[in-house]
């Protein structure tokens, strides 16, 4: 019982892990659509106005988009979805636009189809 | 905005340097004619890359206000240019100014629209500002060739100085956030 126990966690902290790694290559390749500068701009900026760095968005992704927002407004929504769409295909899986979710929501998604992938594979 | 440059210079070689009356159609005008395009497929290019967050009502709404200011502007000038004794080179130039001026605020009101929320507005702002600047000087600046009651240095182009300076403070602004 506490060996399976042991197993799962090693499993959560492993798709947490492969998920973060995963999401920073998404966002470096969605952001570089606006150019190396521009990106190096942006991790300055994210980080002086909302003390938040490149490493800390998997784990603050709402302060992530809120940031975004600030910096593009409307236009803060095309940025995520070229990362979605980067993050979802490095997992093989295709991004798909669903009404009213957000952000947090999609990466919640591809959370899952992490979990799914190493089940799978175990 | 190098080919504006080269334009202003054209223009200031006539007046300071050789100090003759200005050809119109000039050199100048060619060189700010051909300026238009560039800076036309660099918003362009900028737009269209965050453009698909805009709903398709805003679309409408926004292409049928530069629609109708686009009619407008011809309505208030064909009048006086087609009443004008011009060649047709000239005609064609004296519509060509304020037309590519909404053809610019065509695809910057959209950027507008697009980053209004976000500091990157205050950019979009001041470029549409600038050319709406541009739109009113152009428009005096044909009319008055049009009805020969424009010279050199006429206060009318104070217009076009603040489209540059709005130009300035709006890559400046954008610059300091990306």
């Amino acid at each position: 019982m506490l060996m399976q126990k042991s197993s799962e966690g090693a499993e959560l902290s492993q798709v947490e892990e492969q998920f973060r790694q995963v999401l920073l290559e998404a966002i470096d390749e969605g952001l570089l659509v606006l150019g190396e500068n521009s990106r190096k701009a942006l991790y300055f900026h994210l980080q002086n106005m909302f003390s938040l760095k490149k490493e800390d968005v998997p784990d603050r992704p709402e302060a992530f988009v809120e940031g975004l927002k600030k910096i593009f407004g409307a236009g803060a929504k095309a940025i995520e979805t070229w990362i979605l769409k980067s993050l979802y295909q490095k997992l093989g899986a295709k991004y798909e636009e669903k009404k009213n979710s957000q952000f947090e929501d999609y990466l919640n998604d591809a959370k899952e189809i992490i979990r799914a992938n190493a089940t799978r594979k175990a | 905005m190098a080919f504006w440059f080269l334009g202003e210079t054209g223009w200031a070689i006539y007046t300071l340097v050789l100090g003759v009356e200005i050809p119109y159609p000039s050199i100048a005008d060619v060189f700010w004619l051909s300026g238009y395009f560039p800076l036309f497929l660099a918003l362009y290019w900028y737009v269209k890359t965050f453009g698909f967050v805009l709903s398709r009502r805003t679309l409408v709404i926004l292409m049928t206000t530069v629609f109708v200011l686009s009619v407008l502007v011809s309505a208030v000038l064909i009048t006086p240019i087609l009443g004008a004794e011009e060649d047709s080179i000239t005609m064609l130039v004296d519509f060509a100014y304020p037309l590519l001026d909404l053809v610019l605020f065509s695809v910057a009101v959209l950027g507008l629209a697009v980053f209004l929320k976000g500091n990157l507005g205050k950019s979009w702002l001041l470029i549409n500002a600038g050319i709406l600047s541009n739109v009113g000087a152009d428009i005096l600046f044909s009319y008055m060739t049009a009805q020969e009651t424009y010279y050199s240095g006429h206060p009318l182009e104070l217009l076009f100085h603040f489209g540059y300076l709005l130009f300035l403070l709006a890559f400046y602004a954008h610059a300091k956030e990306l």
